[in-house]
């Protein structure tokens, strides 16, 4: 690690001794700093058009512009508001698309209300989307993904509910948690593409999902007394996207 | 879209799930105090009582349908007792699809508190559908005292059996009725009861008038033991995916019973 280091410092060194230092015109903008172009992107990622004299950028830009890079592809990228699914009344979340936008990761904060408990309940939820298909209705605005399907881990947050039997049981008494429930979905997604200039987001997706928990799929296996209605589970919801 | 629509036409409200421990409860609410009216009407002035006894029902949903239906063709037995564990996992939708099969007996039925209603927060769903964990109701001359035994399942700060109830059992002399029937999910020295208080229990148990025998569920299977030697007979159903119930005949001076196979 320390040579590592030492190595890079020295061709640092190297670099600026040469002269390879950026003009004045093309000083990289700082992260943060207000630019002429305000865009999240030229904030961001300006070090891609930094010219070196020689025609190539130097190690330290190349390592920061991909620091940079990668950091970038943290800041999540939408926001979703999700209601029922079983996993909360409604639920607020955001996530990540990647792999040519086929894939979404989200993390949703939800509640329950108290309804007959003693008290109203957070949950907390990651999800997992495929989205294979994403199709454009004609010349219009609107596309349409005809699936969306994926899972979900849903998560109460109450102490009274537990990941693993609490000790005073004996072993393998309940053989299942109360706190943590697994679920499978498929929905349909429609989206409106928004003028960016005079919109927050980009475009904006509505999206239905019919979806069933693993507890609710147990039963639902050994009875021909529970019908659809019974297990399934709608949900509706809305995603804003911001780039 | 359209099917969505279409989907959400055709079931409503019944496909929006919040979540399986939201305790939502969209049907009946305390079951239990509305059923003991029409147990107490029904039998009231008769001499000879005979229910049916059976529990865990617990994920058995196909077998307790057909143990309605049972029932439902015999015009001899005045009401049903579920000995608890309605639920199997203490979900609010669960405990709806047992009053759901219930509700259909021609007969009126009560049901306890078991292990698995507690669990995550069952119990309030319990409470809000049945009502009181510990309750008691008149059949002719008998009384029928329906105790939470599932100390297992909470601490100290709630007592479980719930010895000032049992003691208010002891010493109601308003009601009038020449036996006792204790009815429990969990019997004594079962993994779940508190068993530091197991003889206590039986010795209050004891102070009750006519104390005849008790009944309990949670092993799962039929079983008879004269528990403490102090000749009160314990009897235990088997649960209900064996497809098998107890009926217990009540006459002034002697009971029997008998187990049905369906």
């Amino acid at each position: 690690m320390r040579m590592k280091s030492y190595l890079i410092n020295g061709l640092l060194c190297l670099s600026f001794c040469a002269g390879a230092m950026p003009s004045d015109q093309a000083k990289p903008t700082l992260v943060g700093e207000p630019a002429a172009t305000d865009s999240l992107h030229t904030r961001i990622c300006p070090i891609d058009s930094l010219p070196c004299p020689d025609g190539k950028t130097s190690l330290h830009e190349r390592y920061v512009s991909n620091y940079e890079r990668r950091w970038y592809k943290l800041i999540p990228r939408y926001q979703k508001v999700q209601f029922a699914g079983s996993m909360g009344f409604m639920s607020f979340g955001t996530g990540w698309a990647y792999w040519k936008d086929r894939m979404e990761s989200d993390v949703f904060l939800g509640f329950i209300p108290r309804y007959n408990d003693k008290h109203a309940k957070l949950t907390f939820t990651i999800k997992q989307n495929y989205i294979p298909w994403n199709l454009p209705i004609g010349d219009s605005r609107w596309s349409f993904d005809p699936l969306t399907c994926g899972i979900y881990m849903n998560s109460i947050l109450d102490k009274r509910f537990w990941r693993s039997e609490p000790d005073r049981y004996p072993d393998n008494y309940y053989k299942f948690s109360t706190k943590i429930r697994f679920h499978i979905f498929a929905g349909q997604r429609i989206t409106f593409d928004l003028d960016g200039s005079k919109t927050l987001h980009q475009s904006v997706s509505l999206f239905y999902e019919i979806s069933s928990c693993d507890l609710y799929i147990i039963s639902a296996a050994t009875n021909r007394y529970l019908k659809p209605k019974d297990y399934l589970s709608l949900s509706f919801g809305v995603k804003l996207n911001v780039f | 879209m359209a099917s969505a629509l279409f989907l959400f036409s055709l079931c409503g409200c019944d496909l929006i799930d919040y979540h399986p421990y939201d305790t939502r409860v969209k049907g009946r609410t305390d079951i239990n105090a509305k059923e003991i009216v029409r147990i107490e009407s029904a039998c009231a002035g008769k001499d000879t009582i005979r229910f049916a006894f059976m529990g865990d029902t617990q994920r058995w949903y196909d077998q307790t349908e057909d143990f309605v239906k049972e029932i439902n063709k015999r015009s001899d037995i005045d009401f049903v007792i579920h000995g608890g564990d309605i639920s199997d996992f203490g979900m609010t939708k669960e405990f709806e699809w047992v009053d759901n099969i219930m509700k259909k007996l021609s007969v009126p039925y009560v049901a306890l508190i078991g292990n698995h209603d507690v669990i995550g927060n069952g119990i309030q769903v319990y409470l809000k559908m049945y009502g009181d964990e510990n309750f008691s109701f008149i059949a002719g001359r008998n009384r029928f005292v329906c105790l939470n035994t599932n100390s297992l399942e909470f601490d100290y700060s709630h007592p479980v059996p719930d010895f000032n109830y049992i003691k208010s059992q002891i010493n109601d002399t308003t009601s009038a009725y020449d036996r006792t029937i204790v009815a429990m999910h969990v019997q004594p020295y079962g993994e779940q009861f508190d068993n530091n208080v197991a003889e206590p229990f039986q010795y209050y148990l004891k102070m009750m008038k006519g104390l005849d025998f008790c009944i309990h569920a949670h092993i799962h299977r039929l079983h008879e033991e004269d528990i403490f030697g102090d000749g009160v007979m314990y009897y235990a159903c088997a649960s209900m995916k064996t497809r098998s119930y107890m009926v217990f005949t009540l006459y002034p001076d002697a009971y029997a019973y008998e187990v049905v196979s369906y």
